[in-house]
């Protein structure tokens, strides 16, 4: 059969066959009509919405994540290690078909596919986009970014980042309803599922006198109109899933803000390692003077050793917190201490990437206490500072 | 009876917190001179040297020069001690000489900086100075500052104490209280301590009597930076520091994402030369580390039994690296029933105070092949490819 697909000019007849066959199987799943693929991003989303609608439980979701490099070296490492993969370029998105393989452990960890399409949001955030069950994402899409710690980041959303989304959908006069949703409740050290409908203000003020923090959410946006705009789920790890709605609302005002958070964070966290004697510290700022009390350093100490595939030195505990952490993922360290009974000191080390940096505030203000993380101001002491009247 | 397990992991953790608070204490000064006295030199690292052709490795200096070639009056060469008690509880009469006989010749230790010295490394572009109108200062923690006192003013006839440079007697400790933390530097009050020479701490911490106090905001950066102070460190110190910090940095992410693909409790081997590692720490950390610090924790983990000598001669080892965190001891010291308790701990410090205390639970496993392992690790106790 021959190929009218552009990329495919100029390819051997056996490469044409390959690429037939993954086009086949990834527009398959999205479309009847294989042999047109969607010309743009814009088509493309509504392709997948098309299909997600036809599908039981259908969704189409999406997972931006935080790019150091050109994407030709990230779609290489699809293909290292467990991870194999078949890519389509076309003009505004990429098709790919990723597997990973079943490790060699034991048969509990089975070989998993999944069908994406990847784009470039806008500056370092680019995005997974399919119509695959969460599963299936989780253990492809999502652990291709974690195995590729050095380049690639998830984006944490904290709890007062989707709050601050929420309230901005607010403004615009929508109103947003939470279905069901999961929290961490710091007390308890549990995860919670709720299946209770509610004004989203109403349980992100429960979230707080329970010193909670959100998972994921089940949101409902309707218009001003009262009709129901989208109904959906999104992850604090930045995975969004859209059940029904106005697909190209949802990208503008959920997923692109996602994005932003993303390229803003990148900001913050990216070119931090030490140069010899030169640091790069970052600051974590929170409320009600936390720190004041003793207690709450062994506290961030046992939230900072929760922390997955990573291990802690403790040079100080008390009074003065001082932590060396370091991030098996790829060899990023940090040291962390506290500057006043509101405030962390995170200072990056001779490696320190985005996704460890994410992974570490996430660690602390998920299972510590809320932050904001910004880079250290410079503030030297007065002179009075050192001797004291 | 204690047991000689707890006393041993209560002794490196001892080594451990000591040494660290000898590193803040040189911070701290580090930040006073930096952000205060804007000229002045510190040599937290090297040696000085007597005209005798002695080296001395006092634990920092403080100089500013007019002349770039001598330090100015008032420059000072520290020492900081943390003394044994002069006075144990329960000691019989010969204890008691004893015990204040060693007190006395730690507390006269100082006592060779009294000679012009001149500062002879090679170490951050500090010049070499000669120190010859110097004080002598000795830090010493609040709680034992009297004894010295009492000592010094016995030992040192003149008045202000000066052994051919004058010595300063200051004491510090760690305040909490209801205003933030803070090390806090006193000049210790009597007639026979040596008031600074440096105008700034002489008017300050003399003449008005204001307590020096550095907060961890501003110290803590100078610590991150040096790691280390002018004393040998630890093996403990040593320990915690290469494992969660240096190791691993040794192998591009690409071979650690490789790794960790597999299984977080499964190790790694990291071949590393002495040199390698002496290296990698003088140029990324700019921090003193000999290379008999690096050869002496090198061999501390083939004692572990976490790393394997390939080459003597070419000093390279093989260290089976993993997350250690997590290990099963027995438990902490003070518990009852210690020997029967297993206990985890995912704090580096305390992994390895047990590890060299030797309160390791699970005998180590039988040599299998070097490399990745096929079969599923136990948990917490991946085989290591050593002999019993």
């Amino acid at each position: 059969m021959a190929c009218d697909f552009p990329c495919c000019v100029g390819t051997s007849s056996a490469d044409q066959l390959q690429i037939i066959t993954i086009t086949r199987i990834i527009i398959g799943c999205m479309s009847t009509d294989f042999t047109n693929p969607p010309r743009d991003r814009s088509q493309l989303m509504d392709m997948l919405y098309a299909s997600a609608l036809r599908e039981p439980l259908g969704n189409v979701r999406f997972l931006p994540f935080i790019l150091k490099r050109e994407i030709d070296r990230f779609l290489s490492r699809l293909d290292v290690g467990r991870f194999r993969s078949q890519v389509m370029k076309l003009d505004e998105y990429y098709l790919i078909r990723l597997q990973r393989q079943a490790s060699e452990l034991g048969a509990q960890d089975e070989t998993v596919a999944g069908d994406f399409a990847l784009f470039h949001i806008s500056d370092a955030v680019w995005c997974f986009c399919s119509i695959e069950n969460t599963v299936t994402v989780n253990k492809t899409a999502i652990a291709a970014i974690q195995q590729y710690a050095s380049q690639a980041s998830l984006i944490y959303i904290s709890t007062r980042e989707f709050r601050r989304i929420f309230d901005r959908l607010a403004e615009q006069k929508q109103r947003i309803q939470i279905v069901q949703h999961s929290e961490y409740n710091r007390q308890e050290s549990n995860v919670n599922y709720l299946r209770e409908t509610k004004d989203y203000r109403s349980v992100f003020a429960e979230l707080a006198s329970k010193d909670a923090v959100v998972r994921r959410i089940v949101a409902e946006v309707y218009a001003e109109s009262r009709q129901p705009v989208a109904l959906f789920a999104f992850n604090n790890n930045g995975l969004l899933s859209l059940r029904e709605g106005a697909i190209h609302f949802f990208f503008d005002q959920l997923v692109a803000e996602v994005a932003r958070i993303g390229n803003a964070k990148n900001l913050i966290f990216a070119n931090r390692e030490r140069e010899r004697l030169q640091l790069h510290p970052l600051e974590l700022s929170f409320e009600d003077n936390i720190l004041s009390d003793k207690v709450a350093n062994f506290a961030l100490v046992d939230a900072l050793s929760s922390i997955s595939k990573s291990a802690i030195g403790v040079f100080h505990a008390n009074p003065y917190i001082h932590v060396l952490y370091t991030d098996f993922r790829d060899g990023s360290s940090f040291n962390v201490y506290s500057t006043s009974d509101s405030t962390l000191m995170i200072v990056p080390s001779t490696r320190a990437s985005v996704s460890a940096l994410m992974k570490l505030y996430r660690g602390i203000s998920e299972k510590f206490a809320d932050c904001e993380i910004a880079e250290a101001p410079r503030r030297p002491p007065t002179l009075g500072e050192f001797f004291e009247g | 009876m204690a047991d000689p397990g707890d006393v041993a992991e209560r002794e490196f953790l001892k080594e451990f917190n000591d040494y660290d608070q000898t590193v803040d204490v040189v911070s701290c000064w580090q930040a006073f001179c930096h952000f205060r006295l804007k000229n002045a030199h510190f040599y937290c690292f090297g040696k000085f040297r007597t005209t005798d052709g002695a080296d001395l490795t006092p634990d920092f200096a403080l100089a500013e020069s007019a002349d770039g070639a001598n330090a100015d009056s008032g420059s000072l060469i520290c020492d900081i001690k943390k003394f044994p008690n002069p006075y144990p509880v329960g000691a019989d009469t010969k204890q008691q000489e004893l015990a204040y006989q060693i007190f006395g010749t730690s507390v006269e230790d100082i006592f060779k900086y009294a000679v012009p010295l001149k500062y002879v490394s090679d170490r951050d572009s500090l010049p070499k100075l000669v120190f010859s109108e110097h004080d002598i200062v000795l830090l010493t923690p609040s709680e034992i500052v009297d004894p010295v006192y009492t000592y010094l003013a016995s030992k040192i006839e003149s008045k202000p104490f000066n052994l051919g440079r004058p010595l300063v007697l200051v004491e510090y400790f760690y305040s909490q209280g209801e205003q933030l933390e803070r090390y806090v530097f006193k000049w210790k009050q009597g007639e026979a301590n040596s008031p600074f020479l440096h105008t700034v701490l002489r008017e300050q911490m003399v003449t008005k009597g204001l307590p020096l106090v550095v907060y961890p905001k501003h110290f803590l950066e100078y610590k991150i930076r040096y790691v280390l102070c002018n004393d040998p460190a630890p093996t403990i110190y040593l320990l915690v520091f290469l494992w969660l910090e240096v190791f691993l940095k040794t192998l591009s992410p690409d071979q650690i994402e490789s790794w960790q693909t597999t299984s977080s409790t499964r190790a790694i081997e990291i071949e590393l030369s002495v040199d390698q590692v002496h290296s990698k720490l003088e140029t990324e950390y700019s921090a003193p580390f000999s290379k008999n610090d690096v050869r002496r924790a090198l061999d501390k983990l083939v004692e572990l039994k976490r790393a394997a000598v390939k080459d003597r001669d070419k000093e390279v080892y093989v260290i089976q690296f993993y997350n250690i965190a997590g290990r099963v001891f027995r438990d902490f010291p003070g518990e009852q029933d210690g020997l029967g308790h297993k206990a985890k701990f995912k704090e580096y410090s305390r992994v390895f105070a047990r590890l060299l205390a030797k309160k390791e639970i699970e005998p180590p496993p039988p040599r299998k092949r070097i490399g990745f392992r096929r079969g599923r690790a136990p948990k917490d106790y991946p085989r290591l490819p050593f002999p019993e």
